[in-house]
């Protein structure tokens, strides 16, 4: 195809053909292998170009999933301690319920004081009557297992070490009441806690 | 080189046609086969595909919306819902576990062992979780999935886990939700329970289940092969509501006391049953419902099926002489009596219509007021004080007090007392029923007749539920500010009442009663029971009353069952005292700065 090229302006110049002999004649491979040489260069930067941005995008989803992956555990992470929180604070709730609270003081020895009677603060009177609690009410109150709550069965009490709310221990709860004087009046001698 | 071309256009054409021909053909048979199957995965089957892709590259998750907490006036818990776990296994994996030692060395554990181990940290019999394993198996050889057990708390599960990585990969556990009562038994009874799917069964639990239910809501997310969910795709489909907060007008302290102390009594005296009610006089708001024994929720099996109730609301009795006061009022009310009223009581009063009416014990003639008739509970005067007024009248007045009309909270089993008609009462039942025989009532019901006397002869409907609040600020489920009925007139109601707080004073069980500094009135009631038509040797023994006597705030009404060691009101009479006690140190009632009531009781 190039020979036809070169000569065809030749037969087309031909009335001056002395104005084409001095003129050095340069092969034309030449001028082709120096323009190849570029677009092997060219095709080595697109090649290696995208080469790069295969390997950026896998290293970027290897990251990304990495970061999945971490992020799912700290996720899981922070459901369990979700859970341990809900389950200490169930705990907490269990220990501030009334029955627990009275077992503690029962367990040390506390009676209740029927007997409502009031300081004023604006003039230091006494308002009602006062009187000491004491354990001989007609109604002795009965150990704190009397209104029952599964969920404190075994507990540890926190005034006294070593003891727990447990049914078939009640007895603990008078551990350390005075020995007042049992009554039959009512029937059974039931703890007098009060 | 056009003709050179024609040349050879002419020479090859037959070939080259043919090639052209076949070649077209290729590309259109090939095109059309791609056409068809785009059209038949685009169109006929996409829905079919992508569902079926999502299902291999997405997950969905629910996300659970918490059932309702039940909180008390101040807004303690009573009851709430956690996180439990289910625990599974896969009874077809169940192997030897191999385990690395603490010295590094490899250990073989047994399967039998392991499922020790298992059953250990669940807290059941290793026999038992092996039966389970060995029964899925005798099913299906290749069960893979088989309950172990239900509902477990945070530690078992962590136990679970430790065991789990330690190389029992066999076991599974699944997120649930459960319920937890932390006071208890604390208003056991009227908080109900809920079932193993969380709901209602019973109580509060049960008839406010549209309340506490929430409705649970799902997500969606793309995963990797792993299920991982990938980062950004995790989308809510349906939000999850929670349920609502339901608030009662109990106060979860106050009704601890009054368990322990009716407790105490029904311990001591070996009764059957006992229940304390308090309620405001003035709004009609139930402060405590005390029952003993009483239903401990959190643990549902520990109470016989047909225990497992509120005994205020669900069991209907004669309640004996807490009636004289209504029968009182009425008279005062209807213009027929006053405190000072007189009549002759003998022990027995034989009326002209052949009815026969004793007094309890045996006694000599005695000259009685009104206010009299009641501190010693005659019967006798108060049918001769009480046939003044005809049957009709007293019938629609006890039919206003309430009676036989359940108490309007709707409790689920709740019952009715039964006051019958007056056209079917006969000679006896017209004088029995001055006295609270011949009538039965339940406990809300006589809380709630002695409200209406208490807020000075006007009942206001009984108030259990504050209302059920949602997270967004709504609240629903209040009841409707009901407008008072008069039963009696505001004099009827203060005069019954000062004629109650001489019962405090001068009756039998005065000792048992006053309280220094307070004015309190109150009425006994020893209701007699017949069971299969003999009379029974035990009574229901009661006391109902208000404090301060001159205006009362708190109504207080105490009944046992079969009291054995003080079969008489006497038994119900200490513990009525002690209520109120705790009822003026809980609300810091001062004492009474008044003196009180003073109507003679004999002339």
């Amino acid at each position: 195809m190039s020979a036809t090229a070169v000569s065809l302006p030749r037969r087309a110049f031909a009335p001056t053909p002395t104005e084409h002999a001095p003129r050095p004649v340069r092969a034309v491979p030449d001028a082709v292998g120096r323009r190849a040489r570029p677009k092997l260069a060219y095709a080595v930067v697109a090649v290696g170009g995208v080469l790069a941005m295969v390997v950026a995008q896998l290293l970027l989803s290897v990251g990304l999933s990495h970061g999945a992956y971490e992020m799912s555990a700290l996720q899981q992470q922070q459901t369990t301690l979700g859970w341990q929180q809900q389950s200490v604070s169930d705990d907490l709730m269990n220990v501030s319920s009334p029955q627990f609270i009275a077992a503690n003081a029962q367990a040390l020895g506390m009676v209740i004081n029927g007997t409502p009677a009031y300081l004023r603060l604006s003039d230091g009177a006494i308002v009602g009557v006062p009187a000491a609690a004491t354990t001989e009410t007609e109604i002795p109150v009965g150990p704190s297992t009397l209104v029952g709550n599964s969920l404190l069965d075994g507990v540890p009490l926190v005034t006294v070490p070593g003891a727990t709310v447990d049914p078939a221990a009640a007895g603990v709860a008078d551990a350390d009441a005075t020995a007042a004087p049992v009554s039959l009046e009512n029937g059974i001698p039931a703890p007098q806690t009060r | 080189m056009p003709r050179l071309k024609g040349r050879r256009v002419v020479k090859h054409s037959l070939s080259t046609r043919r090639r052209v021909t076949v070649a077209i053909l290729c590309v259109v048979v090939i095109v059309g086969a791609f056409v068809v199957r785009l059209i038949d995965i685009q169109v006929v089957r996409a829905d079919q595909l992508v569902a079926a892709s999502l299902e291999k590259t997405s997950g969905a998750g629910t996300l659970y919306a918490p059932r309702g907490n039940i909180v008390d006036t101040n807004g303690t818990l009573l009851a709430g819902s956690v996180t439990r776990f289910d625990v599974t296994i896969s009874p077809v994996d169940v192997d030897d576990v191999d385990r690395i030692d603490d010295d590094g060395n490899k250990v073989t554990i047994p399967a039998a062992d392991a499922l020790a181990e298992v059953a250990a940290v669940t807290g059941q019999k290793a026999e038992d979780v092996q039966k389970i394993v060995a029964d899925a198996l005798e099913k299906d050889a290749s069960a893979n999935f088989a309950f172990l057990t239900r509902g477990v708390g945070y530690d078992t599960y962590q136990a679970l886990m430790e065991l789990k990585k330690s190389g029992t990969w066999w076991i599974y556990t699944q997120q649930t939700s459960g319920r937890t009562y932390p006071n208890g038994a604390v208003a056991g009874g009227v908080l109900g329970f809920v079932g193993s799917d969380n709901a209602g069964l019973g109580g509060l639990e049960l008839a406010q289940d549209s309340c506490l239910t929430g409705q649970n809501g799902t997500q969606a997310f793309q995963r990797s092969k792993d299920n991982v969910a990938l980062p950004g795709t995790t989308t809510i489909t349906k939000e999850p509501e929670p349920g609502g907060e339901l608030k009662l007008t109990l106060d979860a302290d106050l009704n601890w006391y009054m368990q322990q102390l009716v407790a105490s009594q029904v311990t001591a005296q070996q009764a059957a049953w006992g229940t304390i009610v308090v309620t405001e006089a003035k709004t009609g708001k139930i402060r405590a419902i005390a029952e003993a024994p009483s239903l401990d929720p959190n643990d549902v099996s520990a109470t016989a099926a047909e225990e497992r109730r509120s005994r205020v609301f669900q069991n209907r009795f004669e309640p004996g002489s807490v009636f004289k006061p209504l029968t009182a009022a009425s008279l005062i009310d209807a213009g027929l009596a006053t405190p000072a009223s007189q009549v002759i009581a003998d022990y027995r009063y034989k009326p002209k219509n052949g009815a026969s009416i004793k007094d309890a014990l045996p006694h000599e003639r005695q000259q009685l007021t009104l206010a009299g008739v009641l501190q010693t509970s005659s019967n006798t005067g108060t049918s001769q004080l009480g046939e003044k007024l005809s049957a009709e009248k007293r019938y629609n007045y006890l039919d206003a007090f309430g009676f036989g009309h359940a108490s309007g909270l709707k409790f689920p089993g709740e019952q009715k007392g039964v006051l019958h008609p007056w056209q079917e009462w006969d000679n006896q039942t017209y004088y029995t029923t001055m006295f609270g025989q011949g009538v039965d009532v339940t406990g809300i019901e006589l809380a709630g007749a002695y409200q209406a006397l208490a807020n000075l002869g006007e009942k206001l409907p009984l108030q259990l539920i504050e209302g059920c609040s949602y997270p967004d600020g709504t609240v629903t489920g209040a009841p409707e500010k009901a407008k008072p009925e008069r039963i009696v007139s505001e004099k009827a109601a203060l005069e019954t009442l000062g004629m109650m707080e001489t019962v405090v004073t001068e009756g039998f069980w005065s000792e048992s009663l006053e309280i220094p500094g307070y004015r309190v009135a109150a009425k006994s009631g020893t209701g007699e029971q017949i069971i299969d038509g003999i009379l029974q040797d035990t009574f229901y023994s009661s006391m109902a009353g208000a404090v301060p006597a001159d205006d009362p705030e708190y109504v207080v009404t105490v009944t046992l069952k079969d009291p054995l060691y003080k079969r008489s009101s006497a038994a119900a009479a200490p513990v009525f005292k002690e209520a109120v006690l705790q009822v003026i140190k809980k609300y810091g009632i001062p004492p009474s700065t008044t003196p009180g009531a003073n109507y003679p009781g004999t002339y």
